[in-house]
């Protein structure tokens, strides 16, 4: 008798769920919906120092910002200067962090979706159905400020408020970054991803927009993807200890 | 000049900022519970005397000015809840967890008195590990008088505690007792039950690299703990009784109380950057 009414009761969700494809849907029925949600431990498939466009070329840097760059890219080359949020395992912001070559996990709960990141033992919250402080409440930082909501199986995730160093206050060198080679930002840095499972359930691909009108002509998107790992759990990282064996990522220069 | 030779001072200059750091934290949560009115519970509140083994009267001897080792008054507006996943303010230090204390085995006590001593006649703080930036790790990191979130994944089979201070990240497992062999970690391995409505977790193979509480005292590998969380006035708040057994150092089993205040939905887990943070406090030379 159970059997049947399960039956029914699956083919009026899928009619129910079919109608209403258009329709925003909550986070907690979203998470429910087609897919499993994002839970679980995720590991990027190749790895690059310098992000480029989903277009091609170059990322849009204005002139101002192009010659920085050069300048702190030749710096670093020449090793007159170290890149402090790496020796210092600082967090990396977004969308460095999400460039990182170590897995993270993605627990979801009731009013926020967690990621545990290994790599530099980051802890990123997004504020689910939520707005950002206003402008005298948001103290700027690091990782920013990130709310989301789904879009039919997207998890959109809008941060603002990260914090821009181009050195700290003992004079030492500390510059937050884009990426790994020194891509800079503003201020104004702004982004939003898009979070969805890709092929059958087992890829995730985020597609982060940079919209940083200080340091870019115009926004621009990478696109970063990502492989479950069934049983593989996020390890310590403590900073200057040994880490995860991370020679299985592929490496494009 | 080298980078060697210059990066001698600037560590002696950097690692001196951290107790500045230290120093202005516990300042600034001294004046935080400091301001905390005593007096009658807020309206609404049921009155009465704390739950059984949370002492009420001045804090144990060892406890900075200004921490209370209970407090009952919790906020008219602390949401209430019938799960653990939430973020939680720890009020204040653990009770019972004294500095010093008859339980310890006394040539360990001698040797880490004896290695305060000789800090102070240094002149500086005894470093602990917070002090080195590193982590807590168990069961130290339940000591400090910080945030916590819990959030329970189901699908995983484990329960995560995130503490704010130095970001850690510590899993507790549902359904997977202490495998042999284990690697010593700063956070053990912690195996996770549920029992009539208690969360017990039992956690063995702590590096001795972590200490016993904040104040520092040691352990040796042996140490075993045992955490016993349970929510009380409805959900409001979270009280967890620590049992800490370790042959090596203790001569007894050594029980510990803390009680923790859930924080609104949504509230933000700060970002807690120590090498970082330790700079900042330090205001620019004028």
């Amino acid at each position: 008798m159970t059997q049947p009414l399960i039956r029914i009761g699956t083919w009026v969700f899928a009619c129910i769920a079919t109608v209403n494809i258009s329709a925003p849907v909550r986070s907690a029925e979203a998470a429910q919906i087609g897919d499993q949600g994002l839970d679980g431990v995720w590991w990027i498939i190749s790895y690059a120092a310098e992000l480029k466009p989903i277009d091609g070329g170059a990322p849009p840097l204005n002139a101002d910002a192009r010659s920085e760059y050069q300048q702190w890219k030749r710096t670093l080359q020449a090793d007159s200067t170290v890149d402090q949020v790496k020796t210092h395992c600082l967090p990396q912001g977004v969308p460095r962090l999400m460039g990182a070559p170590y897995p993270f996990q993605i627990v979801q709960t009731a009013d926020r979706t967690t990621l545990l990141h290994e790599s530099h033992h980051v802890i990123r919250s997004i504020y689910m159905d939520d707005v950002h402080p206003s402008e005298g409440d948001l103290t700027p930082s690091f990782m920013g400020d990130s709310i989301g909501h789904w879009e039919q199986h997207v998890l959109v995730i809008d941060t603002i408020g990260f914090q821009l160093r181009t050195s700290d206050r003992v004079g030492f060198d500390l510059r937050t970054s884009l990426d790994d080679s020194g891509l800079p930002h503003s201020e104004k840095l702004h982004t939003i991803e898009r979070l969805r499972r890709i092929g059958d359930g087992n890829l995730l691909e985020d597609l982060i927009t940079i919209d940083d009108p200080g340091v870019f002509n115009k926004g621009w998107t990478v696109r970063m993807v990502y492989k479950r790992q069934p049983g593989m759990r996020i390890l310590d990282y403590v900073c200057g200890e040994p880490h995860r064996d991370i020679s299985k990522v592929k490496r494009i220069s | 000049m080298s980078d060697i030779a210059e990066g001698r001072p600037r560590m002696a200059h950097w690692i001196c900022k951290k107790f500045v750091m230290a120093a202005s934290m516990l300042a600034c949560m001294v004046s935080v519970y400091a301001a905390d009115p005593a007096g009658p519970p807020p309206a609404g509140f049921p009155a009465g005397p704390p739950p059984a083994g949370f002492p009420a009267g001045p804090p144990p001897a060892g406890f900075p000015a200004g921490f209370t080792a209970s407090r009952d008054a919790i906020p008219a507006d602390t949401p209430g809840g019938t799960s653990i996943t939430g973020m939680w303010q720890a009020m204040g230090l653990a009770a019972g967890w004294e500095q010093t204390n008859s339980i310890m085995k006394p040539d360990v006590l001698a040797t880490y008195e004896a290695a305060r001593a000789q800090a102070a006649v240094e002149g500086h703080a005894f470093m602990t590990n917070s002090a080195k930036c590193l982590p807590e790790g168990m069961p130290a990191m339940i000591d400090v008088p910080g945030t916590l979130e819990i959030l329970e994944a189901p699908k995983s089979k484990e329960i995560i505690f995130l503490h704010t201070q130095d970001n850690q990240i510590r899993p507790v497992y549902l359904e997977e007792p202490h495998p042999a062999n284990l690697k010593p970690s700063y956070w053990g391995h912690s195996y996770a039950r549920w029992i009539a409505g208690t969360l017990v977790i039992d956690t063995v193979a702590i590096d001795d690299r972590t200490t016993l509480n904040w104040f520092g005292l040691p352990h040796s590998v042996a140490l075993h703990t045992i955490e016993k969380y349970r929510l009380t006035n409805d959900g409001k708040t979270l009280d967890l009784e620590l049992t800490l057994e370790d042959p090596g150092v203790l001569v007894a089993p050594w029980v510990v109380k803390k009680r923790f205040i859930r924080k609104p939905p949504h509230t933000r887990f700060d970002e807690y950057v120590c090498a970082e943070r330790s700079r900042d406090a330090v205001p620019p030379s004028e």
